[in-house]
């Protein structure tokens, strides 16, 4: 497979997926995105995300049970792939390899 | 805690199919559960409709964008890629513009959505009621036998037992008749004594309708004969309500006056009852038992089910055979006959002709809404000429630019649509509450499938009607001066003719609904000051029901009112009591006694005549205000034993006794003569729009017969507000009889207002409808004065340079604001006065050419519009002229 390149949401996504681990699905996943990066997500590109990154290969996802509150529908939780993982870390060193040297400057100390 | 059921299905409808939108609405689903649990409900069902739009819109956008432009990775080109790439840019287009001019697009859409959801709301009444199909098979072939003598009801359409059995027995073209008696039962040991309303019916009642039970069992064929066990089945919402929804019921036993039921069954939730709203239905009761030699008792109401492929003429050319037959063995029938009344007919007929009233009024509305923004679009498109010329000259054909400008159209319309449908969803509700009783089949009613397609295509119907005058506008220009800046004089007047015209129609729409209204709402003010003959106000009125068993005894009954109307006239608040078997206007029955006078010979077969009953406790007169005419009421005096009197009403005297004294004289009426002591004012027994009947009231203690006053309704004259002596009253009451149920506690005025609920409830409809569409019109009007001020300022400039002082000036413009209007007037005015012809049938007590509407409102409209004229105009005052002459 070629090597994936993820955009700064996705990123957040898997991250916060693999956060959450077993109990990862669409509504935590954006509150802890949320709470943690401090920012809105709109539910639609948060499912338009969800969809394209499992198309993709690097989510995947198994259905729980539905409850009453939820009209019987089913959770959809989601897990990340090994994929993912390796497109993560490379993309964190992508990042701390730019980053070496220019702190100082970004802090402006 | 489900969401909104309307925003959960657009979303269903929006998202993708299979899991991937299953789950996420489940996510909706589960986070609205607790939204609504921190933030309340009202809270809750916006913000799930306002997500819903979001993310729902976000799917339609992709679905658009898939099918127009393809998917993009694939190279898959999307069946119409060409148009669809220029369509999505239009549309793209449409939404910044509506963004970057947020308040007219605000108004626009409020407006739009205001005509569409009135528009919704009224259609979901005639789907619920009028459309929906009734929950039984085969509905037109149930029939309602109506008993008719010389082109009248005789006693509400009923027949006696023994007419039943031989037109059951008689007929040929009918699958089966059936007989059916309404009634009312308490219920006891289920709390307080409960008084609930009963159906006894022939066995086979339910297989009439082919209908199956929710739960158990209809009744059997041998529940239909003499002396059966007493058995019944139960409506499904009492069974919910008092049962839990129990299957476990079925088997048990319901205590009704004590006497014990089984019950075999519990009715569907859709079935509705032609007759009524019945509690549960006994299967052949006693009452049939007792009358099943009787001819002459006239109580039962017959339904029938024609054969198939049998004409409802030829069926009731059947039922004339045995008609025919009746008539020549009893000559007391003379002149009789029966109306077969198609059950359809019974349940909705009178309500067809208001409701499509309304629906007339919604639309009027809808059009006067589509005047506004198109009016509005115009002003828009006018600050665009600009860029329409601009795309002309870069190459853009007609075509395309019209595009552009409906799209923008369908753009504004497709939101207005959304919120109106919201709008609908609470404004049924409103309805319904409004409408009470007066809307049958009520409960059928609420935004469904049906309602949203019809209100997607008026939406789009008004989106087309609203942007077609911008579209042409948009081009017919000729670009070239326009480019060059100038002459934007020649094109302003272009648009105030046009806008001019617009504004003229939406008067006139306007003056029609104002003018509906008014006439409408005169007709309330009427019934409401008809002298019904009583005194409405300060009075209380509740039912009491004793239990038969306990007073079977005619002495025990007349002790047990004589003893309640000595409790409740000591009640502190209260300063007269008394009780009547019927009181105006009031629920129950309406009996019909024939009479005849003692000094006559007695009449004809055929030619006798009947008289309205009331049975009376003496304080009752006082009580409900009742005049006097002559004589004197029925009163302590007039025992069980003592002389047999009654009083009768003014038209009884007038027409019974013309030119005589009635007083000393005697009737004879179910066998027994009785002395004529007094004659009182007439009272509208019916209703302020009902005739006064001949009606005769007797002393309840010299009436031998308890079944005539098994019940009463007490009416309370009150020194304060009469609810708040309901309590005392109840205690009253029951200090003399705890077991007996109170019922139908009401104020004697909120009795005549549900008396003419539906007139009222047409009115306040038609009249709100008549107040938006008339602030629509004079903002109309305010916007085209403004327009017309803002591009005349060069010209004022100009006049007020050579000496116009700037009184004249407004004077001027206020005049063309008056103008507009008074040509709509006149269009308005002939369009009103053809409409209230067609309102006739619904006014009461006002012309359709009333004139205090026909001046009133055009009057209303022409201050109105010197107002909507006069602040604008103002605007010309503080123009400086050689400010205004340098800006061009």
């Amino acid at each position: 497979m070629d090597k994936q390149f993820l955009g700064e949401f996705e990123q957040m996504v898997l991250l916060a997926t693999l956060r959450l681990g077993d109990g990862a699905y669409a509504v935590p996943i954006r509150e802890e995105i949320e709470r943690e990066a401090s920012r809105r997500v709109s539910r639609g590109a948060l499912y338009t995300t969800l969809e394209r990154l499992e198309a993709k290969g690097l989510l995947a996802s198994r259905f729980g049970d539905g409850s009453d509150e939820r009209g019987g529908r089913a959770r959809r939780y989601y897990s990340v792939t090994e994929p993912a993982r390796a497109a993560l870390r490379e993309a964190r060193e992508a990042m701390a390899n730019l980053w070496r040297g220019v702190e100082n400057l970004v802090e402006g100390r | 805690m489900s969401p909104p059921r309307l925003a959960e299905r657009l979303l269903a409808w929006a998202v993708p199919m299979g899991s991937f939108g299953t789950h996420m609405m489940g996510d909706l689903a589960e986070e609205y559960v607790r939204v609504r649990s921190r933030r309340g409900r009202l809270f809750g069902d916006a913000w799930y409709a306002w997500e819903s739009v979001r993310l729902g819109g976000r799917f339609i956008v992709r679905r658009i964008r898939g099918r127009f432009a393809g998917d993009g990775n694939a190279g898959n080109p999307g069946p119409y890629r060409g148009t669809g790439r220029s369509m999505l840019r239009d549309l793209a287009f449409a939404v910044r513009l509506a963004r970057k001019q947020l308040g007219v697009t605000a108004v626009i859409v409020l407006t739009l959505a205001l005509g569409i959801g009135a528009n919704a709301a009224i259609f979901s009444v005639v789907s619920g009621v009028l459309l929906r199909p009734l929950p039984f098979e085969d509905p037109d072939r149930l029939v309602h036998f109506v008993n008719m003598r010389k082109g009248e009801h005789m006693f509400g359409g009923t027949f006696s037992y023994l007419d039943f059995e031989d037109y059951r027995d008689g007929v040929r073209q009918f699958e089966d008749v059936l007989a059916y008696l309404p009634g009312a039962r308490t219920v006891l040991g289920r709390g307080e004594p409960q008084r609930i309303a009963t159906a006894r019916v022939s066995g086979p009642y339910f297989d009439l309708f082919g209908v199956r039970p929710a739960v158990g069992r209809f009744f059997l064929s041998e529940e239909d004969r003499l002396g059966h066990a007493p058995v019944l089945v139960l409506s499904h919402a009492y069974w919910q309500e008092s049962f839990g929804g129990d299957s476990a019921i079925v088997g048990s036993t319901v205590s009704l006056d004590k006497e014990p039921y089984t019950v075999v069954g519990v009715a569907p939730a859709s079935f509705e009852d032609p007759f009524g709203d019945p509690v549960l239905w006994i299967a052949r009761p006693p009452i049939f038992d007792a009358q099943r030699h009787s001819r002459h008792g006239y109580l039962i109401t017959l339904i029938a089910r024609i054969r198939p492929g049998v004409s409802l003429p030829a069926a009731e050319a059947d039922v004339e055979r045995v008609t025919t037959r009746l008539r020549e063995e009893f000559p007391d029938k003379d002149g009789f006959h029966v109306m077969l009344r198609p059950v359809t007919e019974v349940m909705l007929g009178d309500f067809r002709a208001p409701v499509m009233m309304l629906f007339g009024a919604a639309a009027l509305l809808l059009l006067v809404a589509c005047a506004n923004v198109a009016n509005l679009a115009l002003s828009r498109s006018a600050a665009r000429v600009r860029e329409f010329a601009l795309r002309a000259v870069l190459g853009a054909g007609r075509g395309a630019v019209v595009r552009q400008v409906l799209i923008e159209s369908l753009c504004l319309a497709v939101v207005s649509g959304v919120i109106g449908l919201g709008l609908a969803a609470l404004g049924v509700d409103l309805i319904i509450r409004i409408g009470g009783a007066s809307i049958p089949r009520g409960h059928n009613v609420g935004v469904d499938g049906l309602v949203i397609t019809v209100t997607g295509l008026i939406t789009v119907a008004s989106a087309a009607l609203f942007g077609l005058a911008p579209a042409l506008y948009a081009v017919r220009s000729d670009p070239a001066p326009l480019l060059r800046g100038g002459d934007r004089g020649g094109e302003g007047r272009v648009m105030s003719r046009l806008r001019a015209g617009i504004v003229t129609v939406e008067v006139a729409l306007s003056l029609v609904l104002l003018a509906g209204g008014g006439l409408l709402l005169r007709s309330v003010w009427s019934l409401w000051n008809v002298d019904v003959g009583i005194e409405t106000e300060n009075v209380l009125t509740f039912m009491v029901t004793p239990n038969d068993d306990d007073y079977s005894e005619r002495e025990h009954l007349s002790a047990f009112w004589s003893e309640l109307e000595t409790q409740l006239s000591t009640v502190p608040g209260v300063v007269a009591a008394g009780g009547a078997t019927q009181i105006p206007m009031g629920t129950g029955m309406t009996s019909c006694f024939g009479f005849q006078r003692d000094d006559r010979p007695p009449p004809e077969p055929g030619q006798w005549r009947c008289a309205q009953a009331r049975t009376v406790t003496p304080g009752y007169f006082r009580a409900a205000g009742v005049r006097l005419v002559r004589g004197r009421f029925p009163d302590e005096r007039d025992g069980p034993n003592a002389n047999q009197v009654l009083a009768i009403n003014e038209t009884m005297a007038r027409e019974e006794f013309p030119g005589e004294n009635p007083l000393g004289k005697r009737l004879t009426i179910q066998r027994t003569s009785q002395e004529i002591v007094g004659i009182v004012g007439d009272v509208k027994q019916g209703g302020p729009d009902q005739d006064v009947v001949p009606m005769v009231y007797t002393h309840q203690a010299q009436e031998p017969a308890t079944w005539m006053r098994e019940r009463m309704i007490f009416t309370l004259r009150t020194a304060r507000h009469p609810l708040s002596v309901a309590e005392e009253a109840r205690r009253a009451v029951w200090s003399v009889d705890p077991t007996v149920p109170i019922t139908d506690v009401r104020t004697m005025e909120r009795v005549v207002a549900d008396n003419i609920q539906a007139p009222r409830f047409r009115a306040t409809l038609v009249g709100a409808f008549a107040v938006v569409g008339v602030i629509l019109a004079i903002l109309g009007v305010a916007s085209v004065i403004t327009y017309a001020v803002s591009h005349r300022v060069r010209e004022f400039g100009i006049r007020m340079a050579v000496g116009a002082d700037a009184r004249s000036l407004i004077r001027l413009v206020v005049g063309d604001g008056i103008r507009l209007t008074a040509v709509g007037l006149v269009v308005g005015l002939a369009a009103a006065a053809a409409v209230a012809r067609l309102l006739q049938g619904l006014l009461f007590g006002v012309s359709s050419l009333d004139p205090a509407v026909f001046l009133g409102a055009p009057a209303l409209l022409v201050m109105a519009a010197f107002l909507a004229s006069y602040v604008p105009a103002r605007r010309v005052g503080r123009i400086d002229p050689v400010k205004a002459l340098r800006t061009e």
